[in-house]
């Protein structure tokens, strides 16, 4: 073991959050566990700069395997994330890189940098990721360095590396691996700050100067490109240490004082060249007095130790040669010789077995939660063909902060969540991982409404939002929510990601986030779980509703472009799994692509956003579960917190049986407090698309001036709880709804209601005789089907006329009783096909399956096998063109029989022309087949039905290995939600 | 068509035209006078403004009642649309007040043609048709609305739309969205007016008024109840620096009941109005003593924008601390205290007794700022004996 190995041991994760105050001196327990290994290669580079992708390519070129991973959603931080997107006075690309990324440009837009270098990578073959923390380094057993672990919206995983290159801005892996560095002073610092549009501003302590002028490229319509001044900011901050939170707090007292009306848009975080550098190699008789010697490889390696590069600031190096290190073009000339450096020591360097490696961590802690987070690992391990595992043993991580209400995620539900949490006077963080807040109404370009009730907090936000003058709508909205965070007492770190939970006795106490400055713990009295996708529960182990076997009924997903300045976009294009980094790295890289071949007028667009518009995400299993029911019946509740308007526009198809017999309209939809717990769990409450609902209901629940509204109440809630010491399933429910009629988010009435649930046995068999005119009062009967299943029987038997027996058999069908299959075997013998349905995305708001796919597939419920031959001759009047709801419906009626009779047949239409062959298992592929337009919708027509297929005839025995072929393309297929479903469906037999 | 009252009494003003000139009128009959002004409208030139005739009106007095100025009713790519004059008028504060059409003419909208009528490759068939009565209803609703979305579409959108009928490029979330900010088959004709009626015009009539407007105008304006010409009389009775005890007098009633954009212009007319700075604390302290807890809140969040406040003000609203049932309010008097650096024995002794709130967060706030005071040995007592229950009770401190 070498020497700084030995020190590391004992200081590494303090110096990694910097000196902290008293409370990150407390640590977590975490018990001993398993992490998956995702990549074994030569080098790792940790960073997404244009100089780390330099790097990586030398390092690749020189032999090495490479892998890199970047924490933002993009490459090129460096360049885009500081808007340093010109070359300088007298500046001229000398890389391939650099001439790759400028060509015969002095400006360039971030959309060009960010292909130029995704291309550049993918071209020679180096494996990346965005959205990836550095948490921990790993040590073989001899104590040398063998690679780091990381975080990411798959939980974390292992890479096994010979070296590292530690190309980011504070050299966190290094500090991570117990390298000394000077003390960061305990001063004012320097800062840079850009900001796009507005006017310059004057307040004292601030250099001003006038940059170059970059345009706005519109995508929509006529609009011509909009000209805007970028003015650089030199702010001094103080600085008490080199914690997080004080980087985190420096951050909003930068914006504060930079933002001007007229902004548009703003570096995503601050630029420092670091004053405190590395204690490196190079000798101290090289070091002159003012300062240490011009570059030498070795100032990048941390001194007594193997294994590590730092390609930045932090190099020791003169702060001059620093500055040119952390400049792009500069950069990328440092990054090549770095990445050949690492590459020729991966060649002679020794590092043990994967089963030999542990991750490098301090024992220790004195408190007991229990650490949860995804280790599952990633859906592709390029290079490796088993799971493989490190060992992390028992530790311990330092508690970051503590706080009454932390609230996970800063979007449509968050924001206002930590706002009303702060006004209410509870000590109160928003971790947020962009740079901004409110989601998809900013960051996502949906800066309009579609429904939504518009009421209570809402209304307060549009004001509050008109009130801060002519910017543009999502610069505004972004800035009022920050301000009245920030007003209202409350904290904000951006660029954090919540990565694990910490629960006691079924209690959720705190989070686990990765920041850029590495792991640690936020203890709080209650966890708001706003991303939208359940992360904190889902790393405790909570059952949530995900995608699985039973279906792959999707709602679409947008990815829009950007320009400073720009307004509303929404689009809806492909599926994403929110909890799939593999996933969230493809649509990135494609919809870069995709913007470059869009319609002429809307060809490479100034940038592609950050924020994936995804609509369905996994949810929690609250104490309750709004249906589709729920909402057509209007139910009452005694707890209600909002009061949802929209329709059922699903951006894709449904799953829920209602919609197999009579799609419903628009509602309202109450919301119960329930809705925002999980089942069993106390401590945490979930807003936005991660509560508890069906799939099918939650497009009622998840317009944007709702959320607003229900993240408004779980962030009163939460503030409550923590103000009378309680939790908050014991806070008194009816205060909080007092304090919703003040606030005009539901009215008197509502707060009074009791629950309308169980519907009387009257109203059911009223309904029971309703159906049978016209399937009205079909959303009664499926509250409690089997107690008057016995009535919808008799009401088949002794119905008079073919049309209201078919209702009836139909219904009973769904309901898996094979009562009425006679008819519906009758009713499909000599059917002709009617008009069915493709999928199309945008605007579903109405039937996704046709009356006769509705009667297939209730024929398949009754589990019927008389009906089999019927189904048969259905499948055999399918042809290539046929829509994709008559696909869908033979197959789902075949599965649910799964008849070996059914077999040929499907298979006979899986052969058709052009009907397989649509995974997506290599990117390049995905870029090569994606057709531009960000409403496109035949990629998914095609794999969904070819998915849908091959499922049903896996399911009813294969034939010849058709089905269980395509499955497992697609399991391995980039796009998350079809590779899970395949997997699942594939299990089904194991 | 004539369009609702006041557009009656604007239009027989117009009506009265006089031999073109300078000023059009003579002795006792309304007065319009021409400028010529350089307006920008996105449909026409997004970019470049161009220049148009506006009429200021005066009444038969010489009393500034408003603007007008005539336009197109809808810019026609085709060549086949309808198009009339419409005769659009502001208020003297720049307000879109309403609009009127000449005699006989009416506006035009596109309805499909018949069923039985064969469509066309490119698509539906239209007709042009009069607007309805529940049009032109809509239509009166769509021009008042000034953060209508309109304000961020492209004439381009709207085209490229309405040829392709009923199908959205991007999204149909669009024409949902701006279904209510146009009349079906006229989105242009709605576009094009909106960008007239909330468009440049605006500023422009308020900058022809800031240059004769007087007393009486600017009084007048204070009394009315509409927001935006509140704001105008409130910044140009500061900007010319005219202040009596009746202006005041409404400025404290603005600031009791009026909107919230409103409050900070008025707080500043009052600092300005007043004798001294222990009027205008007095002034304001009478006013936060009688204001309901929302109100409060407002008042304070205007105050903590501005730069200075009078001691006496802040003294005054100490007084009302412990009647502070909202957390929110404690806390943003409290910012307000720290941001202006400012303590006094009273003071201290007032936030002290927060320390035996019932709301614990209350409790706490008061806690965190004495903390960083200089405190007697009693206060200092007090909040070290809040400290040891609180941390006994687990609770979060720092």
């Amino acid at each position: 073991m070498t020497g700084w190995t030995k020190l590391a041991l004992g200081v590494m994760l303090i110096l990694v959050v910097g000196r902290a105050d008293a409370a990150a001196m407390d640590r977590v327990v975490e018990r001993a566990r398993q992490i998956p290994v995702a990549y074994d290669v030569d080098v790792v580079v940790v960073g997404g700069s244009t100089r780390a992708v330099a790097a990586a390519l030398a390092a690749k070129q020189a032999g090495a395997s490479v892998f890199l991973m970047a924490r933002r959603t993009y490459l090129g931080g460096d360049m885009c994330a500081h808007y340093r997107l010109w070359l300088e006075d007298g500046e001229e690309p000398t890389t391939d890189l650099a001439k790759a990324i400028f060509g015969d440009s002095e400006i360039v837009t971030p959309l060009m940098v960010k292909r130029a270098l995704d291309d550049a990578l993918i071209a020679s073959e180096v494996d990346f990721l965005y959205g990836c923390y550095p948490t921990d380094v790993l040590r073989d057993e001899d104590g040398r360095l063998a690679g780091i672990v990381m975080a990411n919206r798959s939980g974390r995983q292992a890479v096994r590396a010979k070296v590292i290159v530690d190309a980011t801005d504070r050299a966190t892996v290094a500090r991570i691996a117990g390298a000394q560095f000077a003390k960061y002073p305990r001063s004012k610092q320097e800062f840079t700050r850009r900001v796009i549009g507005g006017e310059q501003g004057e307040e004292g302590g601030q250099s001003v100067r006038q940059a170059l002028t970059i345009k706005s490229d519109a995508r929509r319509g006529r609009k011509p490109p909009t000209t805007n001044e970028v003015h650089e900011y030199s702010l001094e901050i103080d600085m008490p240490d080199a914690s997080w939170a004080s980087f985190a707090r420096a951050e909003q007292a930068a914006r504060d004082r930079t933002w001007r009306t007229g902004q548009v848009d703003g570096s995503e975080s601050l630029w420092q060249v670091p004053p405190d550098r590395v204690s490196s190699r190079v000798a101290k008789k090289e070091n002159s007095p003012s300062g240490p010697a011009p570059f030498n490889i070795d100032s990048t390696r941390p001194a007594d130790g193997d294994g590590v590069y730092i390609l930045g600031g932090c190099a020791e190096v003169s702060r001059e040669v620093a500055a040119e290190i952390m400049a792009p073009v500069k950069g990328m000339e440092y990054g090549m010789l770095v990445g050949r450096a690492a590459a020729r020591e991966a060649t002679a360097a020794v590092i043990g077995a994967v089963s030999e490696l542990a991750v490098a961590c301090e024992r220790g802690g004195k408190y007991a939660g229990v650490v949860g987070e995804m280790l599952n690992g990633l859906r592709s391990k390029p290079g490796l063909t088993n799971p493989q595992f490190v060992q992390s043993p028992e530790r311990s991580i330092p508690v970051l902060g503590r706080y009454d209400v932390v609230v996970v995620g800063g979007g449509t539900g968050g924001a206002p969540a930590g706002i009303a949490s702060a006004r209410a006077g509870a000590k109160t963080l928003v971790v947020e991982y962009l740079d901004g807040l409110g989601g998809v109404g900013t960051f996502g370009r949906i800066s309009q409404y579609y429904h939504g009730n518009r009421v209570g907090f809402t209304p307060e936000i549009d004001a509050g939002v008109n009130s801060l003058g002519a910017t543009s709508p999502i610069e505004r909205k972004m800035e009022w929510f920050r301000r009245e965070v920030l007003k209202a007492g409350g904290e904000i770190w951006f660029h954090t990601l919540a990565c694990g939970s910490v629960l006691k006795d079924n209690r959720f106490v705190g989070v686990v986030v990765a920041t850029p400055l590495g792991r640690g713990v936020v203890l709080a009295n209650t966890v708001i779980d706003a991303t939208g996708n359940a992360v904190i529960p889902a790393c405790a182990g909570v059952p949530c509703q995900e995608i699985g076997g039973d279906h792959i009924a999707v709602q679409g997903t947008g990815l829009p472009t950007f320009a400073p300045g720009v307004g509303y976009l929404n689009g809806d294009w492909t599926f994403n799994d929110d909890s799939d980094v593999l996933d969230m790295w493809r649509i990135f890289v494609v919809g870069k692509h995709k913007a470059a071949r869009d319609k002429p007028s809307y060809q490479n667009p100034f940038d592609l956003g950050q924020l994936i518009n995804t609509r369905a995400r996994r949810r929690i299993i609250g104490d309750i579960v709004i249906t589709p029911m729920d909402v057509i019946n209007e139910r009452t509740y005694p707890d209600t917190i909002t009061v949802s308007k929209s329709n059922f526009d699903n951006h894709g198809f449904s799953s829920h049986d209602l919609f197999m017999i009579m799609p419903p309209r628009s509602r309202l939809c109450n919301l119960p407090y329930r809705a925002l717990m999980p089942k069993g769990y106390d401590g945490l409450l979930a807003t936005g698309l991660g509560i508890s609902a069906h799939g099918d209901a939650m497009p009622v629940l998840r317009m944007q001036p709702d959320v607003q509204n229900h993240g408004y109440a779980a962030g009163y809630a939460a503030a409550m709880a923590a103000r009378d010491a309680k939790t908050v399933r014991s806070i008194d429910v009816k205060e909080l709804q007092r304090h919703l009629v003040e606030k005009g988010i539901i009215s008197k009435e509502t707060m009074n209601a009791k629950d309308s649930y169980p519907i009387p046995k009257p109203e059911l068999d009223a309904a029971v005789k309703s159906i049978g005119v016209d399937y009205s009062g079909i959303e009664k009967v499926l509250t409690d089907p089997q107690l008057v299943l016995v009535l919808l029987q008799e009401a088949w038997k002794k119905a008079d006329s073919p049309e209201v027996k078919l209702r009836y058999a139909h219904v009973l069908g769904m309901l898996g009783d094979a009562t009425g299959s006679e008819t519906l075997i009758e009713e499909l013998k000599d059917a002709e096909w009617d008009k069915g349905w493709n999928f199309r995305g945008m605007g579903q708001y109405g039937p996704t399956t046709s009356p006769i796919d509705n009667l297939v597939i209730a024929l398949g419920r009754t589990w019927d096998r008389d009906g089999v031959d019927v189904l048969i001759r259905m499948a055999r009047k399918l042809d290539v063109k046929s829509e994709f709801s008559h696909f869908r419906s033979v197959s789902m009626a075949m599965e649910s029989i799964s008849d070996p009779r059914s077999a040929e047949p499907l298979a006979r239409l899986l052969k058709m022309e052009g009907v397989t062959g649509h995974a997506f298992t290599e990117i390049r592929d995905e870029i090569a087949r994606t057709p531009g337009g960000f409403s496109d919708t035949s990629t998914r027509n095609n794999s969904l039905r070819e998915l849908i297929l091959a499922r049903a005839l896996y399911r009813c025995g294969d034939h010849e290995g058709l089905g269980e072929m395509i499955l497992r393309q697609y399991a391995k297929d980039l796009r998350g939600h079809y590779a899970s479903h395949a997997k699942a469906v594939l299990q089904e037999s194991d | 068509m004539l369009r609702g009252i006041t557009v009656l009494v604007l239009a027989l003003l117009a009506a009265q035209l006089l031999p073109a000139g300078d000023v059009e009128g003579s002795q006792g009959r309304a007065v319009r006078i021409p400028h010529k002004v350089q307006l920008r409208h996105p449909g026409i030139n997004k970019n470049l403004p161009l220049e148009y005739t506006l009429y200021e009106l005066l009444s038969p007095e010489g009393v500034a009642t408003g603007y007008t100025l005539t336009v197109d009713s809808v810019l026609c790519e085709s060549g086949d649309c309808q198009v009339c004059k419409v005769e659009m008028f502001w208020d003297v504060a720049g307000g879109f007040v309403d609009y009127s059409l000449a005699k006989g003419a009416f506006l035009e909208k596109a309805s499909p043609l018949a069923k039985d009528v064969p469509q066309t490759e490119a698509g539906t068939l239209y007709k042009g048709v009069p607007f309805t009565g529940n049009d032109y209803q809509k239509l009166d609703a769509i021009l008042s609305n000034k953060k209508s979305i309109l304000r961020e579409q492209q004439w381009g959108d709207l085209a490229v739309r309405r040829k392709r009928a009923d199908v959205d490029a991007v999204t149909t979330a669009t024409p949902a969205a701006l279904s209510r900010a146009v009349v079906k088959g006229a989105a242009l004709t709605c576009f094009h007016l909106w960008h007239w009626a909330q468009g440049d015009v605006g500023n422009t009539a308020r900058e022809l008024t800031h240059r004769r407007c007087d007393k009486n105008l600017l009084q007048g304006l204070l009394g009315s109840e509409k927001p935006h010409q509140i704001l105008f009389a409130l910044e140009h009775l500061s900007c010319h620096k005219i202040y009596d005890s009746a202006l005041a007098k409404r400025t404290r009633a603005i600031l009791q009941h009026g909107d919230n954009e409103v409050m900070g212009p008025a707080l500043i007319y009052l600092a300005n109005n007043a004798e001294d700075d222990g009027q205008f604390g007095a002034e304001l302290a009478a006013l936060y003593i009688d204001a309901s807890p929302a109100r409060r809140i407002q008042l304070v969040g205007v105050l903590g924008a501005m730069r200075e406040l009078p001691a006496s003000l802040l003294e005054a609203m100490g007084k009302v601390l412990v009647r502070m049932d909202r957390y929110y309010e404690v806390h943003l008097f409290l910012s307000l205290l720290e941001k202006h650096e400012y303590a006094s024995g009273s003071l201290l002794r007032e936030v002290s007794q927060l320390l035996d709130n019932g709301n614990f967060f209350i409790a706490r706030r008061a806690y965190w700022y004495l903390k960083k005071q200089s405190l007697d040995n009693r206060t200092a007592h007090l909040i070290e004996k809040f400290r040891r229950e609180s941390e006994a009770e687990g609770r979060i401190l720092e």
